[in-house]
């Protein structure tokens, strides 16, 4: 047992536990992090010293439990994860080993200044590696579920080139190869594997998102139709209503005519009151036009149509004209269809129906408002904001949680949620930069 | 006393109102006094302009025939009293009432029907002023903040939590009733709330008298709405010791 041996496990133990929280993203507390680099050096010494080829079981265990525990993660991703620590070590060994041969020679480790050298390189490179290996893998995590295949796809790239790598490494070891060039074929190797991967990757995500696209301009356009079709039912209906207008102006003259004012009182109040709830509904769909974002108006036509289909008083105001939103399309669309459906589901379950919808310029910010009347025995509001939570029980779209997670990430984005009276009200700011 | 103007075109209507108003001072006795009623825009304005500070209840008509409509009269008096109340009375029922409710914060918006409903929208407005003006001293201490000219009034005794958002600028303020986002950070925070809130994690501050049970193991603190807020390993500790 050589002092430089213990301090080399020492170091290796308190690498693996930081480039585990790299990898992971766990965010520990201090009080967590001693405790975990504690452990792992303790464990890491013991295991070397005694039954060295329990190490790596134990490390891999020891990851995968605390993954799983502490952050909550599936079996699949705690076990890439906790073998991702253990291949980014050996990678960095390797690479820390073959430059330290080539500035020096061979003998080096035997000095302390080559070891110290050595010890140096390998937890620079680790933590860095760690951190760009968690760039790579975590970028791509998105909060749609189409978008996670990425996240596998390139971890399992990673982790696949770490292997083949490591695997070479371990065979010329056995093999007692001493030539460097052998380890720096390698290394070159995997370098460009690792690009690679990260260039298809990148092809990958951006295939994705044009078929993305793709398909929210075709729904889009499904949208758009039913918009100028509800538009020219209006116009159809306006056209109606103007013929019996005159036709009523011109019996009301007949009334005055005749001086029958009693008659008047009461053919006014049975034929003409009726209308007057006409005039103040259905024109909805026009108050949209001073929406200039077609995405958007056609979403919001598409949705506002379907709520008057079922029954629900709608009224909309957008006197402003809206001629871009600070975010894109795409999130958007997504945010304010989840909302108008959760509207449309509250507003159903009540019984005076009805959804108002608005967008308003307020300072420097756009603000989109949506109310509906809903229970008066509505959960409270962060029930309604957890994951998976909807009230009609088995997971019925993402709901609030999903619109929550979009507006955490923008800093322009701002949510304001109240429940007031039976009435059911989201503001959604956007700021204008 | 709070003043009150009416503005409004039609002779007849705002005889009315003020009818209306005046009845509902003498029943409610309220400390309110008609200080201005009358059909000319032009004169409102100048009302505005001999004023230097003013905080009054407004009855506009929308529709006044004048090149200045409703919108840009209630920000022009949102210019000279920033928190007075504005209520608007309209004959159209199809116009925004959310535009005026967000644009220049519009407490209500009556829409002319008939006389009995105006009137008791009238007292119902009344009502709510004359509630919200002479008790606010009493309630306690208020969380303001500004944020693109809309102020954001919170009573510190509603609140049950402030968290700080995962995304590093904006701060999420818990009620029961209520979420509200707005930009700013924990740290400026600090100065304006009571001994009432504690910070008990980085990333929170707990309203102490909204707490219903504290898990110490799990180190989760139970609201009383039955929400979660997490506490530190550090913080908690200290958290007990103030309960106890």
């Amino acid at each position: 047992m050589t002092p430089f041996k213990l301090i080399y496990t020492i170091v290796m133990g308190i690498i693996f536990a930081v480039s585990f929280d790299n990898i992971t993203k766990s965010r520990f507390s201090f009080i967590e992090r001693i405790i975990l680099s504690s452990g792992i050096v303790l464990g890491t010494v013991i295991t070397i010293f005694t039954v060295d080829v329990l190490f790596f079981p134990y490390i891999i265990t020891t990851f995968f439990l605390v993954d799983k525990i502490r952050n909550k993660r599936t079996n699949l991703k705690s076990g890439l994860n906790s073998v991702l620590v253990l291949l980014n070590f050996f990678i960095c060994d390797v690479i820390a080993n073959i430059i330290n041969t080539i500035l020096f020679d061979n003998k080096s480790r035997e000095s302390i200044f080559g070891y110290t050298f050595y010890l140096i390189l390998t937890s620079v490179f680790a933590i860095t590696f760690s951190k760009i290996i968690q760039y790579t893998i975590q970028k791509d995590i998105s909060r749609d579920k189409t978008k996670s295949y990425s996240y596998y796809f390139v971890l399992g790239n990673v982790i696949f080139s770490l292997l083949i790598v490591s695997l070479s490494f371990i065979t010329n070891k056995v093999l007692n190869v001493t030539d460097v060039r052998i380890y720096l074929i390698d290394l070159l190797l995997f370098l460009a594997y690792i690009s690679s991967s990260i260039f298809m990757s990148y092809i990958f995500n951006k295939y994705t998102l044009n078929e993305m696209e793709l398909s929210i301009r075709e729904e889009e356009v499904e949208r758009m139709e039913e918009y100028s079709k509800t538009i020219e039912e209006l116009y159809e209906n306006m056209r109606k209503f103007k013929h019996d207008y005159k036709n009523i102006l011109l019996s009301l003259y007949e009334f005055i005519e005749e001086k029958k004012y009693d008659d008047l009182e009461k053919y006014y109040k049975e034929n003409i009151l009726e209308t007057e709830s006409y005039v103040n509904s259905s024109d909805y769909t026009i108050k949209l036009k001073n929406i200039k974002i077609t995405p958007i108006k056609a979403l919001i036509a598409s949705k506002l149509i379907r709520a008057t289909n079922n029954k629900i008083n709608v009224f909309v105001d957008v006197s402003d004209e809206i001629l871009r939103i600070p975010i894109n399309y795409i999130d958007a669309i997504r945010i304010l269809g989840n909302l108008l459906d959760n509207a449309i589901e509250g507003a159903l379950e009540t019984e005076e129906k009805c959804l108002n919808f608005g967008v308003v310029y307020k300072g420097s910010s756009i603000v989109f408002i949506i109310e509906n009347s809903c229970r008066q025995d509505i959960p409270p509001i962060y029930k309604l904001l957890e994951k998976g939570f909807s009230t009609k029980g088995n997971n019925r779209g993402m709901g609030l949680s999903s619109v929550k997670q979009i507006v955490n990430e923008d800093e322009n984005l701002t949510l304001n949620i109240e429940v007031n009276n039976g009435i059911f009200r989201i503001e959604l700011w956007m700021r204008v930069t | 006393m709070l003043p009150i103007i009416i503005c409004e075109d039609n002779d007849i209507q705002r005889e009315k109102i003020k009818n209306f108003i005046e009845l509902a001072i003498a029943k409610w006795n309220f400390d309110f006094e008609i200080s201005l009623c009358t059909g000319k825009v032009e004169e409102l304005l100048s009302f505005l302009d001999e004023q230097r500070e003013l905080k009054a209840i407004y009855f506009l008509d929308v529709d006044l025939k004048n090149e200045i409509n409703g919108i840009m009269l209630a920000e022009h008096i949102r210019k000279k009293d920033s928190s007075g109340y504005i209520i608007f009375i309209t004959t159209h029922s199809e116009m925004s009432h959310l535009t005026f409710k967000y644009k220049v914060e519009a407490m209500d918006y009556i829409i002319k029907d008939n006389y009995s409903e105006i009137k008791s929208r009238i007292e119902q407005c009344l009502n709510y002023i004359n509630k919200t003006y002479y008790t606010s001293a009493l309630k306690g201490q208020v969380l303001t903040f500004k944020q693109d000219d809309r102020v954001f009034n919170i009573a510190l005794n509603d609140i049950l939590f402030i968290e700080s958002s995962p995304n590093p600028h904006k701060i999420i303020i818990h009620e029961e009733t209520r979420l509200v986002e707005v930009y700013g950070s924990l740290k400026d925070l600090e100065d304006k709330l009571t001994k009432d809130f504690f910070r008990c994690h980085r990333a929170y501050f707990v309203n102490k008298r909204k707490i219903k049970e504290i898990d110490k193991r799990n180190r989760i603190i139970y609201m009383t709405n039955g929400e979660k807020c997490l506490a530190s390993f550090r913080c908690i500790g200290g958290l007990l010791d103030d309960a106890f």
